[in-house]
């Protein structure tokens, strides 16, 4: 089994990757094969049995959503991981063009218009709450 | 004998008793990487000016007899996947190359409660993906009974840390065996804690319902001492268990007797290197001389654990690795577009693997595919559990070997995926359940160490770490070749 250059495209596209010619032709026959080797769970009878969504059989527990007040050296090194940056503003991408404007969907809601990129508060947490940065 | 080569006991009770003093164990772990290193490429990030300093506090506690507890002053090495505050977090991966840690995770956090000594940054497979160490962004780890053999993977710098004598016991995350295969290719003891033990917060997410923290030692007194000082609830881990009954290591007992030891049927299969085979069986023997009970069990659906992993886990991988987006930290690369930023940064920056996972993800995650891939692994995922819970009404532990072979030759499975997952056909069930397993060594086969797995009940560390506390005193492990 052999997938097609468009479908590796189009899983790239979903991955949001980039891919050169030889990774699209590897993965062409790489992708195919695990599946057709992951594929095997078919022959198993699992019409009786509810999924298992998780690692846990006790109950999670979220803690409230609320900011938490962060000292200045943690501010600050956060600030240092930037990629790029404006004083204490971290400098992102434009996502709003005048000819695009209506047929993209909107993917930030923080954002100001710049000229050659925008400039957002770093108002959000850089980290979740799933033990992972 | 130099004083890395102490186990962690050792130098612990030398420490305690003025015999020698954490600058000196440091020092020593120093001078083997410095002497070393360069050949094994355990380390990615070495911290001498940090380390000597925390020795230097940890002797003025021991001076005050005002220690902290059996790791005061203990030199330990971290896998680069968990943060540090202040130190490099690369995760082996040229995404984070540039990355400064913003916070400790937990597990760090209470470390230097314990007042271990800090001495490292680890190598590992990028993102924790892979089983021989090879799929680092930086650098191959060699294994120490053969630098033409890989250490596995993916914790495989912790691993050889210890099996090399340049710390005296690490941390390593384990998904779906990357503590125990890497344990087992180098000759030491590995830990992969029960789901929910210990807290994973600052541990960077390859598959969250999978990932545990772990502990390495040189034997499985010094495991449980690392575990007793990591463990426990976290508020910061929603998945964090409450009630869980710590196993300091004075309170295990070295004793077989009595205890029922289940053999799975189908554990031991076609393409299992015999003498690895030998080696295990061998070792089965002698627990029963120990005085336990050896039951036949089955696990029916171990067979499809593999395929279960292999969708359930790149499912959780592209989503976890979707916040490598080059916006807030990390490397940018500028694509144009934002779109386009997003796939060149990610396109040029992620490694093979983590490309493959993130495209096998999105695949079984699709409209369409969502049932016969992943909700599908997610119900034979409960068949893998209730496995476990039936096999556990007969026995306490479960013991099988680690993987069908020994380390193999660098570049041997590079090529065929599939072959390389296979390294992990006995350990991904564990995870999949969320049940401990240790991985003890049991021997020699072609020259390189074997591993023996212990898996135990949910949050039951104790009844592995008492088998192969009995098991290690009893049969040395280093006088058995096949």
């Amino acid at each position: 089994m052999e997938f097609t250059r468009q479908e590796v495209l189009n899983l790239a596209n979903l991955s949001r990757l980039s891919l050169t010619e030889e990774e699209i032709v590897r993965y062409q026959s790489e992708i195919p094969s695990i599946l057709e080797y992951v594929g095997k769970l078919s022959e198993v009878d699992t019409s009786s049995v509810a999924p298992m969504t998780g690692g846990v059989s006790h109950a999670v527990e979220l803690r409230d959503d609320e900011a938490v007040a962060q000292s200045e050296e943690s501010r600050r090194a956060i600030i240092n991981e930037f990629p790029e940056s404006a004083g204490d503003l971290l400098k992102v991408k434009t996502i709003l063009t005048n000819k695009k404007m209506d047929s993209r969907p909107r993917q930030a809601r923080t954002g100001l218009r710049g000229n050659d990129g925008e400039v957002a508060r770093n108002d959000e947490s850089t980290q979740g709450n799933d033990g992972s940065v | 004998m130099k004083p890395n080569e102490l186990t962690l006991k050792q130098a612990s009770e030398a420490l305690a008793a003025k015999k020698l003093t954490s600058v000196e164990l440091t020092t020593a772990c120093l001078n083997e990487i410095e002497a070393r290193d360069a050949e094994l490429g355990a380390f990615l990030s070495v911290d001498r000016e940090g380390a000597l300093k925390m020795a230097k506090e940890s002797d003025a506690r021991y001076a005050k007899v005002e220690s902290l507890s059996p790791l005061d002053g203990i030199p330990l090495a971290i896998k680069d996947n968990i943060l540090v505050r202040g130190q490099k977090a690369t995760a082996g991966s040229k995404m984070l190359e540039n990355y400064t840690a913003t916070y400790d995770a937990t597990v760090i956090e209470r470390l230097k409660a314990a007042g271990a000594v800090l001495i490292g940054k680890t190598n590992c497979d990028e993102f924790a993906m892979g089983s021989s160490g090879e799929n680092s962004a930086f650098q191959k780890t060699k294994n120490p009974y053969d630098t033409s053999r890989v250490p596995g993977g993916s914790s495989s710098g912790s691993a050889v840390a210890v099996s090399a004598n340049m710390a005296f016991g690490s941390l390593g995350s384990d998904t779906g065996g990357s503590i125990r295969l890497p344990a087992a290719f180098t000759g030491v003891v590995g830990l992969k804690p029960t789901y929910g033990r210990v807290s994973r917060y600052g541990a960077i997410a390859m598959a969250s319902s999978l990932d545990q923290i772990g502990p390495f030692g040189k034997s499985v007194w010094d495991v449980a001492a690392i575990m007793t000082a990591i463990e426990g609830y976290d508020e910061k881990d929603a998945t964090s268990a409450k009630e869980i009954s710590a196993v300091p290591p004075e309170l295990l007992s070295a004793n077989m007797k009595g205890k029922k030891i289940g053999v799975p049927k189908e554990y031991f299969i076609d393409g299992m290197d015999p003498l690895v085979e030998r080696c295990v069986r061998e070792s089965i023997d002698a627990m029963k001389e120990m005085g336990a009970e050896i039951v036949d069990i089955s696990l029916p659906h171990a067979k499809y654990a593999l395929e279960t992993y292999y969708i359930v886990m790149p499912a959780e991988v592209s989503s976890n690795l979707s916040r490598y987006d080059g916006i807030r930290y990390g490397t940018r690369l500028d694509g144009g577009s934002l779109e386009e930023s997003y796939k060149k940064t990610r396109g040029e920056l992620f490694g093979a693997e983590p490309k493959r996972r993130s495209m096998i993800g999105s695949y079984v995650l699709s409209a369409g595919y969502y049932d016969a891939y992943y909700d599908k692994a997610q119900r034979v995922r409960t068949l893998l559990r209730r496995d476990f819970e039936e096999a556990f009404k007969l026995c306490d532990v479960i013991v099988s070997p680690v993987s069908p072979t020994v380390a193999f030759k660098v570049g041997e499975k590079m090529a065929d995926p599939i072959a390389m997952y296979l390294s992990d056909i006995y350990t991904v069930s564990a995870n999949m359940a969320g049940i401990p397993g240790l991985s003890l060594p049991c021997g020699f086969a072609h020259g390189m160490p074997v591993g023996l797995q212990l898996m135990g009940k949910w949050f039951d560390e104790a009844s592995i770490l008492n088998v192969g506390l009995a098991f290690e005193s009893q049969r040395d492990w280093r006088v058995h070749s096949y």
